[in-house]
């Protein structure tokens, strides 16, 4: 396993990095607990979840494995606040003091830990400024119960101003953003790429198979396996569209060259893209983390790159399963 | 003619910007002449120029004009530096202090004119700070050289590290950004409109015709016509794809339904998008000029955007071989040598 530096930070995370959106729900405790020693085992020392993967249920799953497999000084440990935990209460969601206090504090009881190593903001809200987050974030660092503290699936103008609000008011920086980044979707490039090298961020990019496209097992003619996450029922038009399918193409084509799986390209394409630290992984299953793990060993070459922006061109989106709140802003910070 | 602040500055500008282009390029002195006094009898105040637009001709063209015209107070003139000057000259281009004061002082000259109403950065450069420029465009404000500045194809989060900077460093701020903007490559719309917003930057989209495309003088399936832009250009077959003639069928069906042009639909579309301030024309003919004047009394519905939004998503670049969005692609967004 390759270790690189958590964008400025200098503490090392593996290549790629274990999500755990299905844990407690569609993966087993028992299955998701052999699947975090199965990837600690190969290396893998990052591992991200958040409050609100299946309410809670997530990080306690996490937080049993970790005990049980007793490496939690080894691991760089990452979750997240911002989505909504309760629904009958109005404060309980968003990014304002309160809510991220209160959720830190049962994020580190369902962990049974007492520092989360990157506390990241789960999306942006356009309804407060960033300042009152930054405050609250920078607190927690100082009162040792965060590392460092990150975004995710943020604008690179709303990171650019919090790094000046961080600057002018002293207070601790976000670190790394985890914005969403695959074949389908290469929007990234065009601002948050080279904001983020300028300044130093890691990027972890969350689902480089586009939630599973990208492992080739959604067919053209409709097929695709029992199991899978998109049925018909809740297909996305764009992600289900000739375009989408011809990226599948060359990817499945390249993938054959080498040989490896289409997973196993798509991922490798993405941990090797300019300015990437570690794509998060989402397996459901230890056969798909051991497939994901495979990865490691693909080597993605400049003739690869040029065969694949060819029919996913740089910058650009094919299937975007995803907006975020960009703004604009009710306060200047 | 509608008349919008620019941005948080408060000075009026028209909702059309004319672009000066093609002055000395492809549209003589003489039309040159006629075309700036019929947009200014038509309530244009807000032209916009550049250094490198034929070397200097087109400034010395609007120089010469609005001395002819007679109405310069009126006029709110806005002209831009970056782009090589002399190509034997390594300092002769760029965003340092050095090119951009002396580029200031010839564009005065060229325009006959004591002071540039807005001076522009004509594209980022990563390899200087951003802090050079600043101060170097701060000097000219205070020395009475220039009211405004701003900047062109810049990156959302390089408007705002320039907005930091200003901050910090106490320096005037850009008030103005001017990117591309049209039906095919909405890409502005995901980081750069909204953050606009939020800081009170106006926004004069350039190329709102897509660099004619959005006119209907190009159809599918055939040779662009003689005497267009891209009559001689290899890349036509690549630039024209399917996906681009989509949009433009759906251009042409509305403006048929509203019984106007299929430009001014387009360039209607541009100016009541939100954020922004004033599309910036670039008429090559004064036939062109009457055209894009009408598009001030076009009003597009709700149901217009929708029937739009279906083949030119919100956020979306439509192809990537349409030539603007290529062009923005390779502005040169950083990443930045020095922060």
């Amino acid at each position: 396993m390759e270790y690189d530096s958590l964008g400025r930070t200098g503490t090392q995370v593996s290549t790629l990095c274990l999500g755990s959106v299905t844990f407690g729900d569609r993966t087993s405790e028992s299955d998701s607990m052999d699947i975090i020693d199965r990837g600690i085992d190969a290396g893998i020392n990052f591992l991200d979840t958040a409050n609100v993967y299946n309410r809670g249920r997530s990080e306690e799953v996490i937080g049993k494995a970790v005990r049980r497999n007793g490496k939690r000084s080894h691991i760089v440990l990452a979750t997240k606040v911002h989505s909504r935990m309760d629904d009958t209460d109005p404060n309980a969601a968003g990014n304002h003091r309160r809510h991220i206090i209160e959720q830190c504090e049962a994020s580190l009881r369902r962990l049974q830990t007492d520092y989360i190593d990157l506390y990241q903001i789960h999306r942006p809200t356009s309804d407060l400024p960033i300042d009152e987050t930054l405050g609250a974030l920078d607190d927690l660092i100082h009162a040792g119960k965060v590392r460092y503290i990150g975004t995710s699936t943020f604008g690179a103008w709303q990171i650019m101003e919090s790094l000046w609000t961080s600057k002018t008011l002293g207070l601790n920086r976000f670190v790394c953003e985890q914005p969403p980044y695959h074949l389908l979707d290469r929007r990234i490039e065009l601002e948050l790429v080279p904001m983020a090298q300028t300044y130093g961020l890691a990027l972890i990019p969350w689902s480089p198979l586009a939630g599973g496209f990208l492992t080739g097992k959604y067919h053209r003619d409709g097929s695709r396996p029992a199991s899978a996450r998109f049925q018909p029922k809740n297909e996305d038009r764009d992600l289900f569209s000739d375009a989408a399918f011809d990226v599948l193409d060359v990817v499945s084509e390249i993938a054959k060259e080498k040989p490896c799986t289409p997973s196993q390209l798509a991922l490798a394409w993405c941990a090797q893209q300019p300015g990437i630290t570690s794509p998060i992984i989402g397996p459901r299953t230890m056969t798909q983390l051991e497939d994901n793990l495979g990865a490691m060993h693909v080597r993605v070459t400049d003739e690869d790159r040029a065969r694949l922006d060819e029919v996913s061109p740089p910058s650009r989106c094919i299937a975007s399963y995803y907006e975020a709140d960009f703004g604009p802003h009710t306060f200047q910070w | 003619m509608e008349y919008r602040s620019l941005g948080r500055t408060g000075t009026k500008v028209s909702m059309l910007c004319l672009g000066c282009l093609m002055f000395g390029r492809r549209t003589e002195e003489p039309q040159a002449m006629d075309m700036v006094n019929r947009a200014i009898d038509a309530g244009i105040n807000f032209f916009d120029t550049a250094n490198m637009y034929s070397r200097g001709v087109s400034e010395e063209m609007v120089g010469m004009a609005l001395k002819r015209n007679g109405k310069r107070s009126r006029i709110v003139l806005a002209t831009k530096v970056h782009f090589p000057m002399d190509d034997e000259d390594p300092n002769a281009r760029g965003n340092s202090r050095r090119h951009v004061i002396e580029q200031c002082e010839a564009s005065l000259r060229r325009l006959q004119t004591d002071y540039i109403d807005l001076y522009q950065i004509h594209r980022p450069c990563p390899d200087i700070p951003i802090d050079e420029t600043l101060r170097a465009l701060d000097d000219l404000i205070r020395a009475g050289k220039v009211r405004y500045i701003g900047c062109s194809t810049f990156a959302a989060w390089q408007v705002v590290e320039s907005l930091w900077v200003s901050k910090e460093l106490r320096l005037n701020r850009f008030i103005c950004e001017q990117p591309p903007y049209h039906l095919l490559d909405r890409s502005i719309e995901r980081e750069l409109v909204p953050m606009a917003q939020t800081y009170g930057l106006a926004m004069i989209p350039w190329a709102p015709l897509a660099g004619g495309f959005l006119t209907g003088k190009y159809r599918r399936g055939e040779p662009p016509p003689a005497n267009s832009r891209y009559q001689d250009d290899s890349y036509y077959a690549q630039l024209s794809s399917d996906a681009v003639f989509n949009v433009l069928d759906v251009v042409t069906a509305i403006a048929a339904e509203k019984g106007c042009t299929p430009s001014q639909l387009a360039l209607a579309w541009c100016a009541q998008q939100p954020g922004i301030t004033s599309p910036i024309i670039g008429p090559r003919s004064m036939e062109q000029l009457e055209d894009n004047l009408g598009a001030v009394s076009v009003s597009v519905t709700d149901a217009d955007r929708v029937r739009l939004d279906q083949v030119a998503p919100p956020g979306r670049a439509i192809s990537y071989r349409t030539p603007i969005s290529y062009q923005y692609h390779q502005s040169g967004f950083g990443p930045h040598t020095f922060r």
